[in-house]
C-alpha cells in the first residue's frame, strides 16, 4: 500500500514537470537544399528564401512536426513533414534535408 | 529532450488547456499559386462546404490576407480542404465540391490532415489544373 502511494506521489510530482518541460524550446539548425536550385522554400508556411541550400531553423517548441514546402512556376509544388527525430537523425548522418520538385506533365 | 516526450508534453498541455471539452487550436490559413501569388480560396473543415461558405472562411478574397480559424479536434486529425474560388465581379462563386472548385477556378484543390500539434500557420500551394485534368 505504502509503495503504491509512493508511486502515485512520484507521478503527481513528475506530471507537471513533464508538462512544463514541453514549454522549453527545441530549435535545430540544419541545412535545407532544394532542386531546382531557384525554387522558393517555405518552412511552416513562412518563406525562408530562394536558392539551392541554406541553414534553416527547425523550431519544435510549438509543434510536433514541421512542414517544408517548395515551389517553382515550372514544377509541381512539393510538401514534406519532418519530425525532430528525423532532423536529429539527418544531423547525426551529416545529411542535408533535400526537397526535389518534379516537372509538370 | 526526447521528441516523443516533447510530443506527449505538448499534447498534454493542449488537452489541459481544453479544460475537459473538445480541444481547440487556432490556425492561420493562406493559399498561393506556384508562382507565389495569393489565390482566393475557401477553407473547408471536415467536408462542411455550405458551412464554410456561409461563415465566409475565405482567404485572399477581399485582399491579400489570411484566415485565422479555431479548429476543434474531436479526433486526432481534422480534414482541411482548400478549394480555389472563381471570382465574379469581386464576389466568390460558391463551390459545391472539390471537382466543382477545380473546374470553375482552373486551379487544383488540396486536402490535408491537420493535427492539433501542427504548426499554427498553414500554407497551401496550388498548381494550375492540367488541361486534361
Amino acid at each position: 500500500m505504502a509503495s503504491k502511494n509512493l508511486v502515485r506521489a512520484r507521478f503527481a510530482l513528475l506530471a507537471p514537470v513533464l508538462c512544463l518541460a514541453g514549454c522549453g524550446s527545441s530549435t535545430l539548425m540544419h541545412t535545407l537544399a532544394v532542386n531546382p536550385p531557384d525554387a522558393s522554400v517555405y518552412v511552416n508556411g513562412v518563406r525562408v528564401g530562394q536558392g539551392s541550400s541554406r541553414p534553416v531553423e527547425f523550431d519544435f517548441s510549438d509543434c510536433s512536426r514541421i512542414c517544408i514546402q517548395a515551389t517553382h512556376p515550372d514544377y509541381k509544388p512539393e510538401m514534406e513533414w519532418v519530425t525532430e527525430k528525423e532532423i536529429r537523425h539527418m544531423m547525426s548522418q551529416g545529411k542535408d534535408k533535400t526537397i526535389v520538385l518534379q516537372t509538370r506533365q | 529532450m526526447n521528441s516523443a516526450l516533447r510530443i506527449l508534453s505538448l499534447s498534454s498541455l493542449l488537452a489541459l488547456g481544453a479544460c475537459g471539452s473538445i480541444p481547440t487550436r487556432t490556425f492561420e490559413f493562406d493559399a498561393i499559386s506556384v508562382d507565389e501569388q495569393p489565390r482566393p480560396c475557401l477553407i473547408v473543415v471536415n467536408d462542411k462546404w455550405a458551412e464554410a461558405f456561409a461563415n465566409k472562411q475565405f482567404v485572399n478574397v477581399a485582399d491579400d490576407d489570411t484566415l485565422k480559424l479555431p479548429i476543434a479536434f474531436p479526433t486526432s486529425e481534422v480534414t482541411i480542404t482548400v478549394a480555389p474560388l472563381k471570382m465574379q465581379n469581386g464576389q466568390p462563386n460558391e463551390p459545391k465540391s472539390r471537382k466543382d472548385a477545380r473546374d470553375s477556378s482552373g486551379f487544383m484543390d488540396e486536402v490535408r490532415a491537420l493535427q492539433i500539434t501542427d504548426p499554427k500557420r498553414v500554407l497551401f500551394i496550388l498548381p494550375k489544373k492540367p488541361v486534361n485534368g
